[in-house]
């Protein structure tokens, strides 16, 4: 089980070696990367409006150059941007937390390493960040990696959560091995939110190549699920069909709710990982 | 417990056959077994089956083939055996008597004496009574009173030993007299040699009652009966009975104490021989390292020969010099070299040396006084057998004691110089040797030069008494015979001064070839009064044993080497410092019982039945192995079995050749070292410590990389003692809390690497600690190194300005103290004086470690400035090592400068540098 601390101190050391990243709120949109604006007066850079100065109201919003050409007193109101919240939801059952040689990390260590190096360069770039289903609020500013980085260490079984009730990006780290009706029963609630999402999938070669042979009794980690074969090695090219036939429904199923799936696995480099899932991220809202 | 002709020696083993139906179930229940694998995407492999499963039931004749294993194991393990004689001996009567011949003489065929007596008991009723009677005279034996069952008298048999010294049938005769018992059968397991009395015994045996002979019929040899050392070697003397006539040939080793063979040679006995001599030639060093000589394959006491070091070991007594403080110019360092290692030395005056502890051998160099009285003593000592080597030389040719007579033949008592500035001769070789000398043999040396020498008076036996002489014929060894003595001179001293031969080898063989013909005196001294205390016990197998604990310390009185017995046990004894051995064999003459009585009955071959136990077994184990080979061949595995083949013969293979491995792998260090620049810090056996040195050593290296053109590798860790610490230019040692020394190894190799130019920096860390800052324990540690004079580092040195300027080396806690020798520190003008050594107390290691994303480890006092000012001291530490004090020339920089006109900015400059 991987800590927060170095959880945070190889996220850093990640985000040295990949380019920077901002989210694009939509092509033909050419505002200020990293934001969202709302079309509303709130807090922003840009301008929005002028209005009548209301008494009560601060003196120094009073914006004297535009006042001084007439005889009332006008307060420029700026539009509002908000960022972009983030939010990241990291398979914790047991099977995740599993990895089939002592060298390579577990794919839900792998999953955090990736989720906080993300959350690092979305933080840089001015959004929110936060765990899915968590109690605590998405937040900004560079205390958020750490508190990011924390939360993904804690998160104990945790059901796949409803919905958030804002908008948020949502990035889903699993294995993805339970059933396609169950996920689909998940997803379907979000795509109905219409939020935007990503599917990052990560396996680990043993999984992906299956290099068992002989007479194997094969488990779960919790036990839930035995099945013992007489040679594995014959059913190598079934298992594999099976595989790519369960993610390739996987991809279906996201992109019936506009979402993309990215695959990893845990004997790759991390670097390249993280860097498919940018160029996804980066296109997204493409047709494809 | 017998099954008709079956008999089983663990009837109870059979229970195991109850086994069998449960093994047959068993192999039905289990499926055969599978690997357990973890994997999280089990849930895709639902319903998916393989074609092949292997079968849920064992095929039959597999359970069949395995039932027969696991019974033969059983019938094995239950130790049948399959004896054709079946009917009980009801005829016999009673009772019956086993007499056993359980002397040494016994120990071969002790294995068939006790079946031939097992067989003959094991027939009998379980109501018959037996009486045992072993004929050797031992506290023990078996005891012709005691009247046992048949399944008794079997145990007492089994575990009946034989013993180390011959049986005495007068005793047992009187023994079975007293007891006055009346069997009807008696049974005689007889090692068939005569011993003390023959006719007595036997007949008396013939009128108890019906008389069974079970003979061992003696072959080959039967003991070593004498054994005697000369000069030369050993002569060995091999015994063997008269009833074998025919051709036999055995192997005699000599042994050292811990079993190596070192001289072995075929005996061969002709066809009437009883006894026969084999000769050793063995040279004495060798000798010396033997304690024993045996029979090959023998299994007797008799055939064992123990050597005591004292029959061996020829005592040389030197006699003692004024002065062998400088002992390359002593005679008695040269004689004592070459002889060494084949004799026992002592050194003392001539009358310790012959009435104190007596000598074989006394050798006399030439600056030895003798006082007039001593030639006496001297002489008589002679006579009686000593033998006198005597050294010519300056003394020598000087006195001119009247009563000097000691010497082979008339000298002309002054020296012949060859060659020199008033010598026409030139130095003489020494000529081939004579034939008539003991030294003709030896090989002639071409290399030895003889400058100076004392001539001998001519006369007619000049040349019977020389054994060695130069080429011009004049005499270089000459000796005489004194009663049973020898009188030897050598014509030149021990040492160089006069000729090359105390530097060669000859010299060696020569004095060793002279002390080997010395008559060896200690044979025939008895061993005095003293007691003798058993060290080693021989069994009558002839293995050594530590003696019983009830074994007492016996006085040589007691000692008549002839007839060892429950007393006097053969064996090691231990008089004073020396050991006396006891054999079993010695003077051992016997013959062999050539006529048995015509009314007893004479049986070859008791026991005729068979073992069956090994049959069994074996066949278990073989059924096993072909059964591995089935379950692998079905299973189709028989790769893993090739892979195993492999590994064991990789394994054979390279298991050799892992120290060469090893001593690669270490070059690839020094190769690394060699190429790349690196910082290297000492081991501690500390992990901890270790742990923060290396961060820190690799924070310095990473500060370095990116600061200055030094682009240091990964640093190394060292072990002072094996490492080769020349190639690294500076090594850390950070002193633990709890050091432990260095080795005197480590101590020698860190002082030659300051001494070569290296620089050895010692951080004491104990800078926490203010008030004690280099009065702790570490000194201990590195007190043993040669460290010059320190003093603290000057503010105007070098170090401060080699690449950062500073004014002080702070590490990790604020007031660090730094040290470095004092010539370096006074900036002696000549050479590059750079220091060798620094001894600090800031624990900088700590301060510049960071861990592999560079984030700092440790804390420092001063926080994050402080830090830096510890890393920039680092850089600075390592510049001046590397580079030595050239930083220094800079104070030629004014003048230069001032040459070029900018003078007043510099000026400014300094004074803004010291403030």
């Amino acid at each position: 089980m991987i800590e927060a601390d170095s959880l945070r101190a190889e996220a850093e050391y990640l985000v040295r070696q990949l380019p920077d990243f901002r989210f694009q709120s939509g092509k033909s949109d050419a505002r200020h990367a990293g934001t969202v604006a709302r079309r509303k007066p709130g807090l922003g850079e840009k301008f929005w409006q002028y209005r009548r100065y209301t008494p009560g109201e601060p003196i120094n919003r009073i914006d004297w150059r535009r006042s001084a050409s007439s005889d009332l007193l006008y307060v420029r109101d700026s539009e509002l941007e908000t960022a972009q919240t983030v939010l990241f939801w990291c398979d914790s059952s047991a099977g995740f937390d599993w990895s089939g040689s002592e060298n390579r990390r577990t794919k839900a260590d792998e999953a955090k390493v990736i989720a906080t190096t993300l959350g690092a360069m979305f933080v840089s770039s001015g959004e929110r960040v936060g765990v899915l289903g968590s109690q605590r609020r998405p937040s900004f500013g560079t205390r958020a990696v750490d508190r990011l980085a924390r939360e993904l260490c804690l998160s104990n079984k945790i059901q796949f959560p409803t919905p958030p009730k804002n908008p948020a990006f949502i990035v889903v780290i699993s294995d993805f091995y339970s059933s396609i009706e169950s996920w689909h029963k998940r997803l379907c609630s979000y795509g109905e939110k219409n939020l935007n999402g990503v599917l990052l999938a990560i396996a680990d070669p043993d999984e992906k190549y299956f290099p068992f042979k002989g007479r194997t009794q094969f488990r779960t980690p919790d036990a839930s699920n035995k099945q013992t074969i007489g040679r594995a090695e014959e059913i190598r090219e079934d298992y594999l069909d099976r595989l790519d036939n369960h993610r390739r429904l996987l991809r279906n199923l996201g992109s019936t709710i506009g979402w993309r799936l990215v695959e990893h696995t845990t004997d790759s480099k991390i670097v390249s990982g993280i860097a498919n899932l940018l160029q996804v991220l980066d296109t997204r809202g493409q047709k494809y | 417990m017998s099954f008709g002709l079956l008999y089983f020696g663990m009837p109870l083993a059979l229970l195991g056959l109850v086994l069998l139906p449960a093994l047959w179930w068993i192999l039905r229940a289990l499926p055969a077994p599978f690997k357990r694998q973890i994997l999280p995407s089990t849930a895709l492999l639902e319903n998916l089956q393989s074609t092949e499963e292997t079968p849920d039931r064992t095929p039959w004749w597999i359970i069949l083939f395995r039932a027969l294993i696991v019974t033969s194991a059983i019938l094995g393990l239950s130790q049948p055996s399959f004896s054709p004689i079946d009917e009980e001996d009801t005829s016999l009567s009673d009772s019956i008597l086993i007499v056993i011949d359980d002397g040494w003489t016994s120990a071969p065929e002790w294995d068939r004496f006790v079946q031939a007596g097992m067989s003959q008991l094991r027939r009998l009723p379980t109501d018959t009574s037996v009486y045992l009677q072993s004929t050797t005279n031992r506290k023990d034996g078996l005891n012709p009173n005691e009247r046992l069952s048949p399944q008794e008298a079997i145990q007492l048999l089994n575990n009946f030993e034989p013993v180390a010294w011959l049986p005495d049938r007068g005793h047992a005769l009187s023994r079975l007299e007293t007891a006055n018992i009346s069997p009807q059968k008696i049974l005689w397991l007889s090692d068939g040699l005569l011993h003390d009395i023959m006719e007595p015994f036997q007949d008396y045996l013939l009128g108890l009652g019906s008389l069974t002979i079970f003979p061992i019929l003696q072959s080959g040899v039967v003991a070593i009966s004498d054994i005697e050392v000369t000069a030369q070697g050993v002569r060995v003397t091999l015994d063997r009975v008269s009833t074998s006539n025919e051709i036999s040939s055995t192997i005699v080793s000599g042994l050292t104490a811990n079993g190596l063979s070192v001289a072995s040679q075929e005996a061969n006995f002709l066809s009437a021989d009883v006894q026969t001599i084999i000769e050793f030639r063995i040279a004495p060093e060798i000798l010396n390292s033997i304690t024993k000589f045996t029979v090959s394959r023998s299994n007797s006491a008799g055939l064992v020969w123990l050597l005591d070091s004292k029959s061996v070991i020829r005592r040389v007594g030197l006699i003692s010099t004024y002065s062998e403080k400088q002992p390359l110019l002593s005679e008695l360092y040269y004689i004592r070299k070459a002889i060494e290692d084949s004799s026992l030395l002592t050194s003392g005056t001539v009358q310790n040396l012959i009435e104190e502890f007596p000598q074989d051998v006394i050798i006399l160099a030439d600056a030895a006084q003798i006082l007039s009285s001593d030639y006496g003593l001297i002489k008589n000592w002679i006579e009686e057998g000593g033998t006198l080597i005597r050294f010519a030389g300056s003394h020598f040719a000087n006195s001119n004691d009247p009563e000097d007579d000691l010497t082979p033949i008339a000298l002309r008592r002054t020296s012949r110089s060859l060659g020199g500035v008033l010598s026409w001769a030139t130095p003489q070789l020494i000529a081939e040797f004579p034939t008539t000398s003991p030294f003709y043999g030896l090989e002639q040396p071409t290399n030895v030069l003889i400058k100076k020498q004392i001539l001998a008076q001519p006369g007619p036996d000049v040349t019977n008494k020389t054994w060695a002489r130069l080429q011009d014929g004049s005499p270089l060894v000459t000796a005489s015979q004194l009663g049973l003595g020898k009188l030897i001179l050598f014509h030149v001293p021990a040492t160089p001064d006069w000729s090359d031969l105390p530097y060669s080898n000859i010299f060696s063989e020569m004095l060793r070839q002279s002390v080997s013909l010395s008559l060896n005196q200690s044979v025939n001294t008895d061993i005095g009064s003293d007691t003798l205390v058993p060290q080693q016990i021989l069994d009558g197998f002839g293995n050594l044993q530590p003696p019983d604990s009830n074994a007492s310390p016996i006085s040589s009185a007691q000692i008549s080497p002839l007839s060892p017995s429950q007393a006097i046990p053969p064996g090691f004894y231990l008089t004073g410092s020396k050991t006396y051995a006891l054999n079993a064999g010695k003077g051992f003459s016997s013959s062999a019982i050539q006529s048995w009585p015509e009314n007893a009955e004479i049986v070859t071959n008791i026991d005729r039945s068979i073992d069956l136990t090994p049959i069994f077994l074996t066949l278990a184990f073989i059924l096993v192995l072909i059964d591995i080979v089935l379950a692998l061949t079905i299973a189709g595995k028989f790769r893993i079995l090739r892979l195993a083949f492999a590994f064991v013969i990789s394994c054979l293979v390279l298991f050799p050749s892992s120290e060469y491995a090893y001593a690669e792998e270490e070059l690839s260090k020094e190769m690394q070292a060699a190429l790349k620049f690196r910082l290297a810090y000492i081991a501690t056996g500390h992990p901890s410590i270790d742990r923060i040195t290396e961060a820190g050593l690799l924070g310095l290296s990473r500060v370095l990389y990116r600061r200055s053109s030094i682009e240091p590798e990964y640093p190394h860790r060292l072990k002072a003692e094996t490492d080769s610490l020349e190639l690294y230019p500076l090594i850390y040692f950070a002193v633990p809390d709890n050091p432990s020394r260095f080795t005197k190894k480590a101590i020698e190799k860190l002082n030659r690497y300051i001494a070569s130019g290296g620089a050895l920096i010692i951080d004491t860390r104990s800078g926490r600690n203010p008030n004690d800052p280099l009065a702790t324990d570490w000194q201990e540690v590195v007190n043993a190194l040669n460290i010059p004079p320190l003093s603290i580092v000057p503010k105007t040195h070098v170090l401060t300005k080699s690449y950062y300027l500073l004014s002080s080396f702070v590490g990790r806690y604020g007031a660090s103290k730094l040290w470095i020798e004092t010539t370096a520190a006074e900036g002696a003008a000549s050479g590059d004086s750079v220091s060798g050594i620094f001894i600090g107390d800031g624990d900088w290691a700590g301060a510049w470690a960071v861990d592999q994303y560079n984030r700092p480890l440790e804390s420092v006092d001063g926080g994050e400035p402080q830090r830096e000012m510890a890393r920039r001291f680092g850089v600075n530490l390592v510049m001046y090592i590397l580079t030595g004090r050239y930083k220094e020339d800079q104070v030629h920089i004014p003048t230069i400068l001032e040459r070029l006109g900018q003078t007043k900015d510099l000026r400014n400059n300094k004074e803004d540098t010291k403030e």
